[in-house]
């Protein structure tokens, strides 16, 4: 065995490199770090943290719709219609549904809803925002009202493909 | 056998395997905010049992083509049966046939996914028990193991499942949850055995099938409540790696047909090298011969009669 490796090497004029043993080769030390990523991932995946906080934040858009939902319904025990101001439509998230913010400088083709402030009070309803669509005057929520009488809020910017609308009879 | 691949052949294989499952997992990981995913599941399923059906008529063409390896016998049935049993969940999901199927689709989910599961499952196992491995004689001792860690393993199970409180908000599930969990641990006792039997370094086939078996495992992780992702996309997800899984597997069959016929095609480029050659040394032989008795005739002529060359060979004597 010895003479042939001496015999290569003089042949070829070229000497045998040698392997050092008990070194890592890269090919090893990336399998090394894939199983570690894989690992981490599946980790990542059991607890979900993006899962958790999009939840979280799909939470706020729901209490927060029931809350406008809830002041729009108490507006309208008061008065016995539903105010003018939200459009009339048949489909929620449309041009012109979003609603306003509260102190907005221009609520142009969006729905102001100042008119759930009481005249005679000094308390101001503020309109709540999606926790993450950021805009100039809107805040993300949009409401709607068909011909039997239903008033509609929904989130549209809600996350992970969740599906957030309240609807309540008015009449 | 002679070995095909070196070490580092392998090692760039296994890279490629660990860096598909990273990104399958990165995937699973943003899934969830895809709209798209949502309405995937039956154009995925309709093509995996579609390809599950190509792989099953393929290994069977591969087996009565060139008929040295069982286990292509046992997947290709196996593949059959699983692309049946899809094609038929995915015509009662789709309530096209109504009048031709007394059951509906909610009657038998999960059942019918789990019973295809692990019907796959132990005919991938039943493959790698019977594979014959040419380099190496495959002791009884690592059959019998690997059947009895399993039967370990599906008792344990089952007991745990039934008697223990981890899946008592999911009693209507119990019995899908046993069938994929045990599904699971025979991909991986056969991922364990078809790693230990280095097939690898001597097929290419070994690798195609090591990686459909990873994405089959995948694809049970992802069926089972373990991970903390939504039911759609527990079922998505899974439906994607099974796709994936029966996809590398079909390119694998194709890749080792391929093979035989490129190994049967340089076979026969060899013999019509070898009989040109033959063809070659007989013409030279019978140039030769004809040079030879030109001489001798030659000789003949010169001499004057074959009694005058005896004649004279006798006289030297």
């Amino acid at each position: 065995m010895e003479n042939s490796i001496r015999n290569i090497e003089t042949i070829n004029f070229v000497p045998i490199k040698k392997v050092k043993e008990g070194r890592f080769k890269t090919l090893e030390i990336l399998t090394i770090l894939s199983v570690i990523a894989m690992i981490a991932l599946f980790a990542l995946l059991i607890i979900n943290p993006s899962k958790e906080a999009a939840e979280a934040r799909n939470m706020k858009r729901s209490a927060d719709i029931s809350s406008i939902l809830s002041l729009v319904s108490a507006h309208n025990n008061q008065y016995g219609i539903i105010h003018a101001a939200i459009p009339k439509s048949e489909v929620c998230v449309s041009y012109g549904n979003e609603i306003c913010k509260t102190g907005s400088s221009n609520c142009t083709d969006l729905v102001d809803m100042t008119f759930l402030n009481d005249e005679n009070s000094e308390k101001l309803v503020v309109m709540p925002q999606d926790p993450l669509f950021i805009s100039i005057n809107g805040t993300g929520y949009y409401i709607s009202q068909n011909q039997k009488g239903y008033v509609t809020v929904c989130a549209p910017h809600a996350e992970r493909n969740e599906k957030i609308s309240f609807s309540k009879l008015m009449y | 056998m002679i070995q095909k691949f070196t070490k580092r052949d392998v090692k760039k294989k296994e890279i490629a395997i660990l860096l598909t499952v990273i990104f399958f997992l990165i995937f699973g990981y943003v899934a969830g905010s895809l709209k798209w995913i949502q309405d995937f599941q039956l154009i995925v399923d309709l093509l995996a049992g579609i390809f599950a059906f190509f792989i099953g008529t393929l290994a069977l063409l591969r087996f009565f083509t060139k008929k040295n390896s069982f286990n292509y016998l046992l997947l290709g049935i196996g593949f059959v049966v699983v692309a049946t049993l899809d094609v038929f969940h995915i015509l009662l999901t789709l309530n096209i046939f109504t009048d031709l199927f007394n059951v509906s689709n909610a009657e038998i989910f999960p059942n019918s996914v789990v019973f295809s599961r692990v019907f796959l499952a132990l005919t991938f196992f039943l493959s790698w028990i019977f594979v014959r491995e040419e380099h190496r004689k495959k002791s009884m001792n690592e059959r019998f193991v690997l059947v009895a860690i399993l039967l370990l393993f599906t008792v344990f199970t089952i007991v745990i499942s039934i008697f223990s409180s981890i899946f008592s908000n999911q009693k209507e599930y119990i019995f899908a949850i046993i069938g994929q969990t045990v599904a699971m641990m025979i991909y991986i006792l056969t991922l364990i055995g078809y790693i230990r039997g280095r097939g690898i370094y001597y097929r290419s086939f070994d690798f195609w099938l090591i990686f459909s078996l990873t994405f089959a495992i995948l694809s049970q992780i992802f069926f089972l409540p373990f991970l903390n992702i939504e039911y759609y996309l527990m079922l998505n997800l899974s439906t994607v790696a099974k796709f994936i899984s029966y996809l590398v597997l079909l390119i694998g069959f194709l890749y080792s047909i391929y093979e035989m016929y490129k190994s049967e095609e340089d076979t026969q480029r060899e013999l019509t090298r070898r009989n040109l050659l033959l063809t070659e040394t007989k013409k030279k032989v019978e140039e030769a011969y004809m040079i030879l008795r030109d001489e001798k005739w030659a000789i003949t002529k010169s001499k004057g009669s074959v009694d005058e060359i005896l004649k004279d060979i006798l006289r030297k004597k």
